[in-house]
C-alpha cells in the first residue's frame, strides 16, 4: 500500500529526469505510442501529446467560449483531463474526437460557470476592432482586415446566441470540417440529431446575418 | 416538391448534408423558384463566412505557457495527497508493524460479526410474520406456545383434565413443529383439557422485538368438533390474522386470512 503511495510521486520524479535527459526529438512520435507512454505517467511523452493536439483545443475553446482568458484556461482544464482520464482511452477510439469530447464539456461547464459569455465577447470584440482602426494607413490590406474582422465579429455574435449543443454541433461540422457521423460520436448523440442541430443553428445564423446587414445598411443610410 | 419543403432542407443542403435523391430534388427545384434559389444563396453566403472563421492567431509563448501550467498542475496534483492517499498512508504503519495479522484478523472478525448482526436483522420480521401464520418455523412455534400458555393460565380455573387425544388435537392446532416444544405443549393442553368451552382473550403480548400483537383464541362451547378460532391483531390495525383449525381433523380447515 505504502509503495502504491510513493508511486505516483517516484514516477513523476523519474519522467522529469527523463524529460531533462532525453530530447524533445528523440523521444517517439506515433500517436498511440505516445498515449501508451503517457497513460504510464511518462511525461514528456504527455507533453509531447500536448503539442500534437494543443492548437485544435485551444481554437476550439475559443470558438466556444469567445474570448482568449476562457479558451487558456479551458485548455489547461481539457489537457488536465486528458492526462487524468488516459487511462481510459481505448486505443480503438479515435483520440482527437475523444479529445475534442472533452473539450465540449470542458467548454459547457466554464460557460455554465460564468454566464456572462455576450458581454466578454462584446467587449474582446470590440477591442479588436479598436486595434484593427489603430493600424497605420500606410497597411495594404488594413481595409481588407477591417473587413475579414467585421466578418468574423458577425458570425462570433451569430455563434453566440445558438444554445451550446448547437453551437457545438455546428463549430464541429463547418468550423472543424468533421463528418456529421463523427460530430454525432463527439456529441453522443444520433446523426439525425445532429443534422438537425446544424440545419437548426445553419438558419438562426442566416437569419442574424440578414438582420445584422439590414440594419447595418439602414444605419449607413440614415448617415 | 414545394416551396415549403425546399425552405426546410436548404440549410442542410447548404453544407452538402443530403443525400444523393433529396439534393437533386432540391437543385432542381431550384432551377425553377427564383425565391428559394435566393434563400439558397444566402445560406450558402453564411455557410462561407463560417468557415472562414479563423480564430486569431496564438503564438508559441502562449502554448508554452499552457503546457508548462499544465504541467506545473499535475505535479501538483501528484505531491497533494487525496482522501485515499490518506487514508492508505494511515493504515500503511498497521500493516507494516509485527501486530499486522493480528490488526487484520481482528478487523475480519468485527466485519463477519458486523455481517452477521446485519443479516440476522434483516431476517427477523419473515419470522414474526410466518410465526404469525401458523408455519413451521422454529420462530413461530416458540410464539404459538407463547400463546397457548397463556391460554392455559387463563383456563386453568375450570380444573379439568384433558384426554390425551385432545391434547394432541390442540397441539396441533397450535402449530407443533418443534420435537421439543411440542412435548411442553402437549403437557400443558393435557393438564387443563382443550375440549374445555373456552374463549379466551390474551393481553397484548410482544412476539419479537417490537412487534405487538393482540391475540384471541376461542374454541365452540357446544362441540369437540367445533373449530377452534385463532385470531392474531397484528401491529398494523387494518391486518388482521384469523387461524381456524378443526380439532377433529388435525390442521384440515387451516386458513389463514388477512383483513
Amino acid at each position: 500500500m505504502s509503495l502504491e503511495v510513493t508511486s505516483g510521486a517516484h514516477n513523476f520524479a523519474v519522467a522529469v529526469e527523463k524529460r531533462l535527459l532525453v530530447s524533445v526529438a528523440q523521444l517517439p512520435t506515433s500517436l498511440a505510442l505516445l498515449i501508451q507512454l503517457a497513460a504510464g505517467g511518462d511525461m514528456a511523452a504527455f507533453e509531447q501529446l500536448m503539442s500534437q493536439c494543443e492548437q485544435r483545443v485551444l481554437r476550439l475553446t475559443w470558438r466556444m467560449l469567445g474570448n482568449e482568458a476562457d479558451a487558456r484556461d479551458a485548455t489547461q482544464e481539457v489537457f488536465l483531463r486528458v492526462y487524468k482520464y488516459l487511462g481510459r482511452f481505448k486505443q480503438d477510439q479515435q483520440f482527437f474526437a475523444w479529445v475534442y469530447r472533452i473539450t465540449i464539456n470542458v467548454c459547457r461547464d466554464i460557460s455554465k460557470k460564468r454566464r456572462q459569455y455576450s458581454s466578454q465577447f462584446t467587449s474582446m470584440e470590440t477591442a479588436d476592432l479598436e486595434a484593427v482602426l489603430k493600424m497605420p494607413d500606410q497597411q495594404a490590406d488594413a481595409e481588407r482586415t477591417l473587413i475579414r474582422e467585421q466578418e468574423r465579429e458577425l458570425i462570433m455574435r451569430a455563434i453566440a446566441i445558438l444554445p451550446e449543443k448547437e453551437r457545438a454541433a455546428i463549430l464541429l461540422r463547418d468550423v472543424e470540417g468533421l463528418r456529421t457521423d463523427e460530430v454525432a460520436r463527439i456529441m453522443r448523440s444520433s446523426s439525425t440529431t445532429v443534422r438537425s442541430q446544424i440545419s437548426s443553428a445553419r438558419q438562426k445564423i442566416k437569419l442574424y446575418c440578414e438582420r445584422y446587414l439590414k440594419r447595418e445598411e439602414r444605419r449607413s443610410d440614415e448617415v | 416538391m414545394k416551396c415549403e419543403h425546399v425552405a426546410q432542407l436548404l440549410p442542410l443542403h447548404a453544407g452538402h448534408d443530403l443525400d444523393e435523391k433529396r439534393t437533386c430534388l432540391v437543385a432542381a427545384h431550384l432551377q425553377s423558384c427564383t425565391q428559394c434559389f435566393r434563400a439558397a444563396n444566402e445560406y450558402a453566403r453564411a455557410n462561407q463566412l463560417l468557415q472562414r472563421f479563423e480564430a486569431p492567431f496564438f503564438g508559441d509563448e502562449i502554448y508554452a505557457g499552457i503546457r508548462r501550467q499544465v504541467l506545473s498542475e499535475i505535479e501538483r496534483q501528484s505531491q497533494t495527497p487525496s482522501w485515499s492517499r490518506a487514508v492508505a498512508q494511515f493504515l500503511a504503519p498497521l500493516v507494516q508493524s509485527p501486530v499486522s495479522w493480528t490488526t487484520a484478523a481482528l478487523l475480519v472478525a468485527i466485519a463477519v460479526v458486523a455481517f452477521y448482526f446485519n443479516i440476522h436483522r434483516w431476517t427477523r420480521l419473515p419470522y414474526n410474520q410466518q410465526a404469525a401464520n401458523g408455519t413451521r418455523t422454529a420462530a413461530g412455534n416458540r410464539a404459538n406456545f407463547q400463546l397457548e400458555s397463556k391460554h392455559s393460565s387463563a383456563t386453568s380455573s375450570s380444573g379439568s383434565l384433558a384426554p390425551a387425544r385432545a391434547g394432541s388435537t390442540g397441539k396441533k392446532v397450535v402449530n407443533a413443529g418443534h420435537r421439543s416444544t411440542k412435548r411442553k405443549e402437549a403437557v400443558a393442553i393435557a393438564r387443563h383439557g382443550p375440549l374445555t368451552p373456552r374463549t379466551v382473550a390474551t393481553k397484548p403480548s410482544v412476539l419479537r422485538e417490537g412487534h405487538l400483537v393482540q391475540s384471541n383464541i376461542d374454541t365452540s362451547p357446544s362441540s369437540a368438533f367445533a373449530p377452534l378460532r385463532v385470531e392474531i391483531q397484528t401491529r398494523d390495525s387494518n391486518i388482521r390474522i384469523i387461524w381456524l383449525g378443526s380439532q377433529h381433523r388435525i390442521g384440515a380447515k387451516e386458513t389463514a386470512k388477512g383483513i
